[in-house]
């Protein structure tokens, strides 16, 4: 090792991972975070490893007790200083997971091709559900209960109606066969994704049209049959195979598939699955990944528990999806992430963020579903709750591998201020961690002004000097900033180019 | 004056280099009395400096305002001995005389501008208020709002001119003595001397300005060359004390002066002088008997910048033998056993052998006079009594570390130290004493942690004050990037009497790891508060019941080291002072504050005040520092506030164990001293916070004021009330209305028959 390496690059150079988050190549050590905390033989101490310098004979631990809780200390100390939601609360609610926001944004800027990938990277019926669905997600938008939740189920509607044909890309064949018995709405969603994946997908159905309830129990004035049919033709045209007005057995399908997902709905026929658990609701299986009693099936949807509302088995469906590729290809599919939220009853959150949305209160339709006009003016109340960043933000991934609690340390929060000024990156200080990574770039880059830490101590911010707003601040540094900063703090506004996560 | 020309005109003046943007700060600030963002824009327009390192810095430093303040600056001392002598009761009786909100900071008309400081450091005066300069000392929720109104009607009027400079003493003729040092000067002793001065305009004999005597609790103090003093004495006792002491220079003085002791007799006539050393009396040898003065040698009898007089006294013979031996000064401090007086007790010697062997030129010296810790005024007292002491001791630590050039770090909050150590400065170099070492003042802006070493670095480069992990230590890397040497006020002041009486002396006194002596600011509730002197190995008890007079109320605890230090419980009092036995007590040595708490000190309460201050003066940097003591301190507000829950004391233990483990510098290090040391050693007071109860009796939230059947129903109380909660019913039993009772303490102090209760 040459003089002056520290423990830091030291332990990358053999390979032992140590997380950072103020740590900036190439320049001095900052030393503010302290998640790069390790402890050197001999001492109760922790100290960040990006700033000590190894010395011979030093004996350093990247994983004792301390060092952990130390780390995790120091991230749910950030925590508590970090306000923000990762998933915007409708987005979680939502049992499908449609990325709302990002919806949201693609409608109100009239990109109709992103918005329907973006829906149907979640919920292969839009115009469907859109029609029929309870909208658990407006039930917890944080406009509700102010000037009404945005129309979410309609906006989803809009995307559908608009892109009755589009369908996702297919992977190509894998050579692994799934069969899927029912063709309701779990049924549907499951082969959707795995068809997806690059599966030969067989859907059987005892019916002579696909749909199972949604063709049933819905009358046909909330639901037309042709909105039905055009999304279900959708499916069909990506490959899945549809053999209905025929019952199959389990052993029949299991014969002729790697895996077999039954999602045969409430009423199954009991002795066409021989060998299956049964429990006093429906087909005994793990909860989300749907795995029953036999190896290679899986069950989803209403055949598990009855009552399920449509969005709920498309969701579910998704997930045993997941599974299935799981259990067929050896890999892990991501899970969904460690997740903070912002406390429900916070009224200072949703305030700061109407600088993001229009001001107007929730449209009603003139007819059954938005115009265009309506669907951009609707789409542009969306205060945008969910994180920009929140796929590639350090802190969360962090929190999530330390199993940091969000709520261990309560007490007063920074200031939220989000600042739209800048032509291409946004800066919310609800979720800045005060690492200084776009204080060091800006100045790296000798900017004019420049951003500068303001205050000191709990109050410390980072900001401007003279109050100077972003688009003033940040004449060169801008997008090195957003995408270096570690947290959604700073980012790329949308249509920004690379590094964009909106 | 343009905000441009005044910047280009401070620019020509200070330099516009980086390390001039706090001193280039100050002067802008000193001209508008804030910083006006025009001025800053234009400095970053003018210099090399960032717009983002000068919004960094000015917005870093407590001293800098923003926003324009109003006609009159008030400013709230809330240090440790001001804070347990109720400096929350007497801002807020100022806040209401006022008519302020809680966040407001200047008067609607723009009168006055109330600001908090973290302490002026006149700790046995307290509580104190500082108005414009003029200090206001021992107020209580009463007395507070008359005292601020004389003290505006004061600066409305034109100031009477000062008189006259200490008048050199003739040899043979008798000498009033007097000390003028900042806390000296709040208790009006300049007052005094002035009359004094122009009581003695025509008499033989000197007065004379002298070094601080450490008597705090007595001042202001005149004593005669005899050793006879006056105590507590008045402007208006100084012709009395002349006409005593000093014989008349001429014939016609001769017979005004008969005239005037016939006029003497006929008015209230002066209590006699009590001799000092007079075993009858047991106030001054209690006090002074377990002190042993080295730092503060000649303490009340030297001039403070009398420079023939230090010489006389053996002042620099001490520099002379380093300088003939530069090589063996590590060796002398080495076995003299002198260690760090800072707080942390590092062996002196090592830093200094440290910074002599290291490789890499230039060299620099510093003094580290940022003395933060608000309950200790040691630092400023050397500095404005010895000032011959402490460059003394600089220039031999220069010497035998081979350097040329030193900087004196003194915090902004101490005008007068920083005035007079200027002063010696030019007067040595007039004299040619210092050599070739060079020696400048950097004043701090009001920031406690740049009294940590590194901090304090970056605040001389001009930069925020934000500490980096150490190593390297500043003797490898110090100001820029140099091999540097950093020494507290009073190590400095130490060095040339261990050089004179050489270092066996000084290792004999004190215990084995612990030599010599410690300077103390004693203050919180003992009899006597002062600045004292004890050998090392003197035990707290000795200290509180001897020199300082014991403890109205019950001797509680007594808290050492400030912020960063502990609670020393009564039951430990045999603690002596010790590094290694203050710290195995739960507490450090620390810079010497030691502030004693009596029964009504609620340690839930001090907790909370040393975390507040802590996070107040966190500089923001590291993660567990920054918001790991704001999450200590919220926890400690639920407790005093009656919301604490069940869990929070483990949290808040655990929390403080991972921030002292785990933050970067000594502040965070140190900053949950304070709670773990008080839920150590009184655990069962912080349950009973959590039970919604104050044993104390102090925290507001939780206690309430009742009138016992001793009233006489005299109204006394109902009069101070300042929010009209007690009705006025003459000869009846009175009665407080809870909803409107502020705690303010008032009635019961107003109350002669002692029937107010607090419970």
């Amino acid at each position: 090792m040459p003089a002056g390496t520290t423990v830091l690059e030291a332990a990358k150079s053999i390979g032992i991972e140590i997380p950072t988050l103020c740590w900036l190549p190439k320049e001095k050590p900052w030393a503010s975070c302290l998640v790069c905390a390790v402890q050197v033989e001999g001492s109760r101490r922790t100290v960040p490893s990006c700033a000590t310098v190894v010395q011979e004979g030093m004996s350093v631990s990247t994983d004792s007790p301390a060092v952990l809780r130390q780390r995790k200390v120091a991230l749910e100390l950030l925590l508590s200083d970090h306000v923000g939601d990762c998933i915007a609360p409708c987005e979680t609610v939502c049992p499908a997971h449609l990325d709302i926001p990002a919806m949201n944004l693609a409608i109100f800027e009239d990109r109709l091709d992103a918005a329907a990938a973006i829906v149907k990277d979640a919920i292969p019926l839009p115009a469907t559900l859109g029609r029929i669905c309870p909208a658990p997600c407006e039930g917890r938008c944080r406009r509700k209960g102010q000037d009404g939740s945005v129309s979410v189920c309609l906006l989803k509607r809009y995307v559908g109606d608009e892109r009755p044909e589009y369908a996702p890309a297919v992977a190509p064949p894998n050579g692994k066969r799934v069969a899927v018995v029912g063709a309701g709405p779990a049924g549907l969603s499951v082969a959707y994704f795995l068809r997806r994946r690059g599966y030969a997908v067989v859907v059987f159905d005892g019916k002579e049209q696909a749909g199972g309830a949604l063709r049933d129990s819905i009358p046909p004035e909330r639901l037309p049959q042709e909105v039905l049919d055009a999304e279900i033709a959708a499916i069909a045209g990506m490959g899945v195979e549809f053999q209905l007005g025929r019952e199959v057995r389990l052993e029949e399908a299991r014969r002729n598939a790697d895996a077999v997902v039954l999602a045969t709905g409430p009423a199954q026929q009991r002795e066409a699955m021989v060998g299956i658990d049964f429990g006093d609701r429906g087909i005994k299986a793990k909860k989300g990944t749907g795995e029953t009693n036999l190896p290679g099936v899986f069950a989803t949807g209403a055949s598990v528990a009855p009552g399920k509302i449509s969005i709920r088995s498309i969701g579910d469906g998704h997930a045993v999806a997941d599974s299935v590729h799981e259990y067929l290809s050896g890999e892990k599919v991501r899970r969904p992430a460690w997740t903070l939220e912002v406390d429900r009853n916070s009224t200072d959150f949703p305030a700061s963020r109407r600088v993001f949305a229009s001001e107007e209160a929730r449209h009603e339709p003139s007819g059954g579903g938005f115009s265009r006009a309506e669907a951009i003016a609707e789409a542009a109340r969306c205060l945008r709750c969910g994180c920009a960043k929140a796929d590639v933000c350090v802190l969360r991934d962090l929190s999530g591998k330390y199993g940091a609690e969000p709520a261990r340390y309560k007490g007063a929060g920074p200031e939220l201020r989000n600042d739209v000024s800048h032509g291409e990156v946004v800066f919310e200080s609800g979720k800045c961690i005060r690492c200084g990574i776009c204080v060091r770039i800006a100045a790296r880059h000798h900017e004019a002004l420049g951003l500068a830490f303001v205050g000191r101590g709990f109050g410390t911010a980072v900001g401007g000097p003279f109050g100077e707003p972003l688009a003033n601040a940040l004449k060169v540094a801008a997008r090195e900033c957003a995408l270096a900063c570690p947290t959604g703090a700073l980012y790329l506004k949308a249509g920004a180019g690379e590094g964009s996560a909106e | 004056m343009s905000a441009v020309a005044e910047v280009d005109r401070l620019l020509g003046e200070i330099g516009d280099r980086p390390e001039n943007l706090i001193a280039l700060l100050q002067g802008i600030q000193e001209t508008y009395r804030y910083l006006p963002d025009e001025a800053l824009r234009h400095l970053a327009l003018r210099t090399s400096i960032t717009a983002a390192e000068i919004e960094g810095v000015a917005s870093f430093y407590a001293q800098f305002r923003r926003k324009p303040v109003g006609r009159h600056l008030v400013k709230v001392c809330h240090g440790t001995a001001c804070h347990v002598k109720g400096a929350g009761v007497v801002e807020d009786s100022l806040r209401r005389h006022l008519r302020m909100d809680a966040d407001e900071d200047t008067t609607a008309d723009g009168l006055v501008t109330l600001e908090q400081v973290a302490c002026v450091g006149c700790c046995s005066l307290a509580p104190v208020v500082v108005v414009e300069g003029e200090t206001l000392s021992h107020l209580d929720s009463s007395t507070a709002p008359g005292a601020l109104d004389e003290s505006l009607s004061r600066l409305a009027r034109p100031r009477a001119k000062r008189i006259g400079r200490t008048r050199p003493s003739g040899s043979s003729s008798a000498e009033l003595r007097i000390a003028t040092d900042s806390c000296c000067a709040a208790c009006g002793a300049v007052e005094v001397r002035d009359a004094l001065l122009q009581a003695a305009a025509d008499r033989a004999g000197a007065v004379k300005t002298v070094s601080c005597t450490g008597l705090c609790h007595l001042m202001p103090m005149v004593e005669t060359d005899r050793g006879e003093r006056y105590t507590r004495v008045r402007p208006e006792d100084a012709e009395k004390i002349v006409r005593r002491h000093l014989a008349p220079q001429s014939l016609g003085g001769f017979l005004r002066s008969i005239g005037s002791s016939v006029l003497d007799r006929l008015s209230e006539p002066l209590p006699p002088p009590v001799a000092p050393a007079d075993p009858r009396d047991p106030v001054l040898c209690e006090f002074l008997g377990p002190q042993m003065r080295l730092a503060m040698e000649d303490g009340g009898r030297s001039s403070p910048f009398a420079l023939d007089g230090y010489l006389a006294s053996g002042g620099f013979e001490a520099l002379e033998k380093a300088r003939a031996n530069p090589e063996k000064v590590v060796g002398w401090i080495k076995e003299a056993g002198l260690r760090g007086r800072g707080g942390a007790g590092f062996p002196t010697w090592r830093k200094w052998e440290a910074v002599a062997d290291a490789p890499g030129r230039p060299k620099y010296l510093i003094l580290n006079g940022d003395e933060g810790d608000p309950g200790a005024f040691m630092d400023r007292m050397l500095l404005e009594s010895f000032p011959f002491r402490v460059l003394e001791g600089m220039a031999i630590a220069a010497c035998a570390m081979g350097i040329e050039e030193g900087v004196l770090y003194v915090r902004a909050e101490y005008p007068q130290a920083v005035a007079g150590i200027r002063k010696a400065i030019s007067m040595l170099e007039e004299r040619g004493l210092l050599g070739s070492l060079a020696l400048r003042v950097v004043q701090g802006a009001g920031a406690f942690v740049c009294g940590e070493e590194t901090a304090l670095i970056a605040s001389v480069e001009g930069q925020r004050g934000t500490p980096r992990l150490k190593p390297p230590y500043p003797s490898e890397q110090g100001l820029w990037g140099c091999p540097t040497c950093v020494n507290n006020v009073e190590t400095y002041a130490l060095v040339p009497w261990i050089v004179r009486h050489g270092p066996q002396a000084f290792a004999q006194i004190g215990m084995e790891r612990s030599k010599g002596t410690k300077v103390f600011a004693l203050a919180g509730s003992v009899r006597r508060g002062g600045l004292i002197e004890v050998p090392m190995g003197t035990t707290l008890r000795q200290i509180v019941d001897e020199v300082g007079g014991g403890v109205e109320g019950g001797f509680k605890a007594v808290l050492v080291g400030g912020p960063s230090g502990g609670c020393v419980p009564a039951s430990l009092a045999d603690t002596p002072v010790d590094y290694e036995s203050l710290q195995a007590a739960g507490a450090i040595m620390g810079s010497g504050g030691l502030v004693v708490l009596d029964n009504r000190s609620c340690v839930v309460d001090v907790a909370r005040y040393f975390m507040g201050f802590t996070q107040t003066e966190s500089c923001g940097k590291c993660t567990l520092c920054r918001i790991g003591t704001r999450r200590m301190l919220e926890i400690l507000n639920r407790l005093c506030e009656g919301e604490g829950k069940a869990g929070d004391l483990d949290e808040l233990e655990s929390l403080a164990e991972s921030v002292a483990a785990g933050s970067i510098c000594g502040l965070g290090q140190t900053a949950p001293n304070p709670v773990l040391s008080t839920l150590r050693h009184f655990r069962s007071e912080y349950e009973a916070h959590l039970e919604g109860r104050c044993p104390s009796g102090r925290c507001t939230k939780l206690i309430r004021y009742r009138v016992t059947d001793a009233c006489i129903g005299c109204t006394l109380c109902a009069q101070a009330c300042p929010v009209d909660a007690i009705p006025m019913t003459p000869l009846v039993v009175h009665s407080i209305d809870d909803a409107l009772c502020v705690r303010c303490d008032v009635c019961r102090s107003a109350c002669p028959e002692e029937a107010i209760v607090v419970e």
